[in-house]
């Protein structure tokens, strides 16, 4: 039996807890997709697929290879647009084993009279429905299998879960569809049902957990029900709990005080505070009743422990700074010189095209078209030696483009916004590796991105455009 | 920040408009100051904070000190339609007990006057 496990999309409630993915953000201070990976142990599953999206590096980050819960991970990504399930239909037979799929922020919640042995009940066949898609399926059965993979409208299976209830396996699926719920389920966790989940050789008798390396003065008042992650350091004459459920990474000043609250990892809480009926991620304090969010710019007050990915980011803008100042060194004197022969036959111009640039805002790229179909022998030495990118580059000499990254997002009528983690540069995959499908190379380079994949990038650019003369100077004449 | 001040029945009705932050309270404290100091005899105060969207901790800290000044002189203060973002930073740093804060200024003005 296999799993796939979608973790991409969007989930627009998650949105306003920060940047963290929303299969990331905690239940009870562990990661939603723990959840699931733990279901796929206690299903006897070792072979799972996680489909990826945005952020896919922190889920790589996270899952690694499975080793941590004895499983066989594996990724894929697919488009945005693409439905998960067509990535089933890609090879159908591959699934004939038994399939568990899941595709929505769903929470496996465990009844009062959940065992593991139970949990067998689902194989049976289960497949839960949630506005209108399919949110979770798992089967044994070949037939049912097909006919899910096959989008047919009503997936046939002998135990079909009813509003994600499943009585026989002790079972209730949850799908988190606002904040509110999100909070919630939290809370509920916190207040008692957080044993379900504990390994055996654990216990909470006290209704109290707390990670390793938590260092609490011995004025701290703990009051439980609380759940308090790893790594986080609390203030003297801080009160937290009942009801606190504190991720990673979190710094809580002196005399807080922290109850009923979720409070999200790499977080710092000022000191003096009062954190009640609040989730905290980062900056940001939402209201989990109506998801109305405050971004606090005081550093006192609330603050992120540490930006994410700032030092790879800062490396790669610096080289990308100074690898553009050394083309456009290199590219003056033979971009005058050729572009005024160009300009004075005749043969082709720069036209303005308008794209988002660095952090969404508007910009103005030259983008050079031949004026006459076909290749002269003008065009192919201005396009074939990337000279056609000059001016370009002195986009990235002020900050508004990258060297290498993504095809910068054109600005449409409908103003459709740009992507998250989103690179717009001169030059990317697409021109080192003209086969490869656009929007799959965005997100590829958004997880892999490094200052050697921007060499790699630039390198395999450069030459493929010298090489294939010809390409690149239809590519300019488009 | 727009601040524009009233007197109705013995109370001063300070309106504030726009984000109370560490760039705008330097405006708002002149022109309190500017308006008290015209006005002396007005002892007891409403803030009309409906039109106050966003605050941070220096348009709080600012609050603080116009309510030390006031209480100094033998008046009172007293808060009126606290917007949600603003109240979340009250909640937070504990200043609603440190406030009276009132839904609507009408009711703010009653308590004021009494």
């Amino acid at each position: 039996m296999r799993a796939v496990l979608h973790t991409g999309g969007k989930k627009p409630w998650a949105e306003a807890l920060g940047e963290r993915p929303w299969a990331l953000l905690p239940v009870a201070g562990r990661p939603l997709v723990s959840y699931w990976l733990e279901l796929c142990v206690d299903l006897g599953i070792s072979e799972v697929r996680i489909i990826l999206g945005q952020d896919a590096e922190y889920i790589e980050l996270f899952c690694g290879n499975g080793e941590k819960w004895g499983l066989d991970i594996s990724y894929s990504f697919i488009l945005p647009e693409d439905e998960p399930q067509s990535y089933l239909a890609r090879d159908p037979v591959r699934w004939n084993d038994g399939l568990l799929y899941i595709d929505a922020a769903l929470f496996p919640r465990r009844r009062e009279d959940f065992t593991r042995e139970a949990l067998q009940a689902l194989l049976k066949g289960c497949c839960l429905r949630h506005q209108g898609a399919v949110a979770f399926f798992i089967s044994q059965d070949v037939s049912q299998i097909n006919s899910f993979i096959q989008k047919e409208p009503r997936t046939e299976t002998t135990a079909c879960a009813d509003g994600g209830l499943i009585p026989d396996a002790g079972l209730d699926l949850t799908v988190i569809d606002d904040i509110a719920h999100y909070y919630r389920l939290n809370m509920d966790l916190v207040r008692g049902e957080m044993s379900r989940y504990l390994p055996s050789g654990y216990a909470s008798s006290d209704g109290a957990s707390i990670g390793y390396n938590v260092i609490t003065p011995s004025s701290v008042t703990l009051t439980p029900p609380l759940a308090i992650g790893n790594d986080c350091r609390i203030g003297a004459l801080s009160s937290i709990g009942p009801g606190a459920v504190i991720s990673d990474h979190v710094i809580i000043d002196r005399q807080c005080e922290l109850s009923d609250c979720l409070v999200l990892s790499d977080t710092y809480i000022g000191r003096n505070l009062e954190i009640k009926g609040k989730i905290v991620a980062g900056n940001r304090i939402i209201d989990p009743e109506d998801g109305t969010f405050l971004d606090v710019e005081d550093p006192w007050l609330v603050a992120h422990t540490r930006s994410q990915n700032g030092f790879r980011d800062f490396t790669r803008a610096v080289c990308s700074w100074l690898l553009s100042l050394l083309l456009v060194i290199l590219q003056a004197i033979p971009f005058l010189f050729f572009y005024s022969i160009i300009r004075l036959f005749g043969r082709g111009r720069f036209a303005r095209r308008s794209c988002r640039g660095i952090g969404g805002k508007k910009i103005t790229v030259l983008h050079f078209v031949a004026s006459r179909p076909g290749s002269s022998f003008l065009i192919i030495i201005f396009c074939g030696t990337s000279l056609d990118r000059f001016p370009q580059l002195l986009n990235v000499l002020t900050g508004k483009l990258w060297l290498c990254g993504q095809v910068p997002h054109e600005i449409s009528a409908d103003g459709t916004e740009a992507p998250g983690h989103y690179f717009p540069a001169v030059f990317s995959y697409s021109d080192a590796f003209p086969e490869i499908d656009r929007q799959m190379d965005a997100l590829y380079y958004a997880h892999t991105r490094s200052v050697f994949s921007d060499l790699r990038i630039l390198r395999h650019a450069l030459i493929h455009r010298l090489l294939d003369v010809e390409s690149a100077a239809e590519a300019g004449t488009l | 920040m727009s601040v524009s001040c009233t007197k109705k029945q013995g109370v001063g009705i300070v309106t504030l408009s726009g984000p109370l932050t560490a760039a705008t309270v330097e405006a708002f404290r002149e022109q309190l100051a500017v308006w008290q100091a015209g006005e002396a005899d007005v002892k007891n105060f409403v803030f009309d904070l409906s039109a106050v969207d966003f605050m941070d901790s220096a348009g709080l800290g600012s609050l603080i000190a116009a309510l030390k000044r006031i209480t100094e002189r033998g008046g009172d203060m007293k808060l009126a339609c606290l917007q949600k973002k603003p109240r979340m930073v009250f909640e937070i740093t504990r200043a609603y007990k440190v406030f009276e804060i009132y839904d609507t200024v009408e009711e703010a003005c009653r308590a004021a006057g009494q």
